[in-house]
């Protein structure tokens, strides 16, 4: 027999929040944090994007995790352990210390082996991948182009030499936990070990759709009986020492190209948009849990997850195909899963990136299915993109947005490129039933379907 | 280069990397202390020891001196000596 499956516990951390009070309320506020690039960049690259979203600084001790975890762990997994404990704070699920020496709690009210983690990550473990190379590639030239420079007499050539053994930017040890920070499983994985959680636990890798999609793999699990609990959510980050993540999007033209003022850079469904606001990185984490086993430990509902549909446009590895047909079709497949027809839909959190081709296809999609009146809003006005993480952030906002009874604004949003129902500002919405939608290079299409819970 | 400290900071700064390493109070430790018989050492805790005497005491020591340090004695041993080759 089909379970309910519901929402009992949030956890975030991005650009715009240590946790998921401080996030909605900047997003309730309309707040965005865009800067420059940074400085040093340059020093490698041309850059046609000029503008980013860092995160802001973190002291991970507040999550529970050492100092020696935050050495060895990749900045995914790293932010998926700070999500998953606020996420079980929020559900009210109270872990005990289990071993001292290895920092790993367990839950005692639960069934660890009905207990499931769903992570989703765009590049994994990349960014300490960039670390391990960059020190394996110059860490021997470094010593011999200084050993050089001791002998060189020509003070033109020297100087150069020199500005060339300032920009080898690289760790002094390579990492002994390289293979385990740089695999993208880490993430799922850490968070399992943490909580001594045995059931399902996989991560996700399918772009900008993988939050959502690990979400919904969670969501089957827990539907079909096979668990009763999941950690679920995805997490990304993306810098490196040499902007070339940034690069890689810079240079297939992917990314926003209004670089005068940072906070309006990412303008999704606006005539005038350039493409998408590149953000450091982020993540969330839901727990979501079967309806009665919530029931029985009075755990407070911020919904129910009654639908997931995914579909592949077996088009091209980073361009949607424009006819929207899979998409379409994988919207019908969510509403039939989930009971519902296009005529309940209230809110559509989209997966409005700011770039031409993505808004021109979904604003179109959302006009010839949906109602007229149907609230849209982009949290990537807002946050920028990040990526693998941004499916399981904007379920949060879902989730939030239904409980709350209101949501956000779609930020930067003067000449919109279809005449529909965005959010223009905070007020309180009807929001019963809402879909959160993610799109991903590789042709990836998921969407989840949320409700109140009654 | 790092500075050369003496027998007592040396003593009290890798106290302190095990103790952390090993969640363990600094003052149950004492030279005598076997790194793996008595703290339960596993690959990846001596891997973590290692990285942590290298920050701690700004030098990088070669992976294969690890088998030289069986108690806490000898590590401290080989950090002073280890400062004075490499001084």
């Amino acid at each position: 027999m089909k379970k309910r499956v519901v929402v009992t516990g949030l956890g975030t951390f991005n650009a715009l929040g240590h946790n998921v009070e401080e996030f909605w309320s900047n997003c309730l506020a309309g707040k965005t944090r865009a800067s420059r690039i940074p400085d040093h960049w340059p020093l490698y690259s041309d850059f046609r994007s000029q503008v980013w979203s860092p995160l802001p600084d973190v002291d991970y001790s507040k999550y529970g995790i050492t100092r020696l975890e935050s050495k060895q762990m990749d900045p995914t997994s790293l932010i998926a352990l700070a999500c998953a404990f606020q996420a079980l704070d929020s559900a009210g699920l109270e872990y005990t210390l289990q071993n001292k020496r290895r920092n790993t709690f367990s839950i005692p009210s639960v069934d660890s082996a009905k207990f499931g983690v769903y992570m989703g990550t765009g590049v994994g473990g990349l960014s300490s991948f960039a670390s391990c190379f960059s020190h394996q590639m110059l860490n021997r030239q470094q010593d011999s182009l200084t050993r050089t420079l001791a002998d060189m007499k020509e003070p033109h050539a020297a100087e150069s030499v020199r500005e060339v053994l300032e920009r080898m930017r690289y760790p002094r040890r390579f990492n002994p936990f390289g293979v385990s920070m740089t695999m993208p499983n880490a993430c799922s994985g850490n968070v399992g070990i943490k909580f001594g959680l045995r059931g399902n636990n996989l991560t996700f890798c399918s772009a900008c759709a993988s939050g959502t999609v690990a979400t919904g793999y969670g969501f089957k699990a827990v539907k079909s009986g096979e668990i009763e609990l999941a950690l679920v959510g995805g997490v990304e980050y993306l810098y490196d020492d040499y902007g070339s993540v940034f690069l890689g999007f810079d240079t297939v033209k992917a990314l926003t190209t209004d670089n005068q003022e940072p906070d309006k850079a990412s303008r999704p469904f606006d005539k005038n948009r350039t493409g998408f606001l590149f953000s450091q990185g982020g993540g969330a984490v839901l727990v979501i849990e079967e309806l009665e086993h919530a029931k029985s430990r009075d755990a407070e509902i911020f919904g129910e997850i009654i639908g997931y549909g995914e579909s592949s446009d077996g088009y091209n590895i980073m361009m949607m195909d424009k006819s929207g047909v899979d998409i379409n079709r994988m919207i019908h497949q969510a509403m039939e899963d989930a009971g519902i027809s296009e005529a309940d839909v209230d809110y559509i959190n989209a997966h409005g990136t700011g770039t031409p081709l993505n808004d021109e296809t979904e604003s179109q999609l959302i006009e010839s299915i949906f109602r007229k009146d149907v609230l849209i809003n982009s949290t990537k006005s807002l946050l920028g993109h990040t990526l693998g993480a941004s499916g399981a952030i904007e379920a949060v906002v879902t989730a939030l947005s239904i409980k709350n009874k209101t949501t956000h604004i779609c930020k930067n949003l003067d000449d919109p490129i279809k005449d529909l129902n965005f959010v223009k500002k905070v007020d309180a919405y009807p929001i019963k039933t809402a879909i959160s939608q993610s799109f991903g290079f590789g042709g990836h299409n998921a969407v989840l379907v949320m409700r109140e819970y009654q | 280069m790092a500075e050369m400290i003496g027998f007592d900071e040396v003593f009290t700064k890798v106290k302190e990397v095990i103790a952390e390493v090993f969640s363990t109070d600094e003052k149950e430790l004492s030279l005598e202390t076997r790194i793996v018989d008595d703290l339960g050492a596993e690959s990846l805790d001596i891997v973590t020891m290692l990285m942590e005497f290298e920050d701690a005491f700004d030098r990088q020591i070669p992976d294969e001196d690890v088998e030289k340090l069986l108690t806490i004695g000898d590590a401290v041993n080989y950090i002073l000596n280890f400062q004075k080759e490499t001084s």
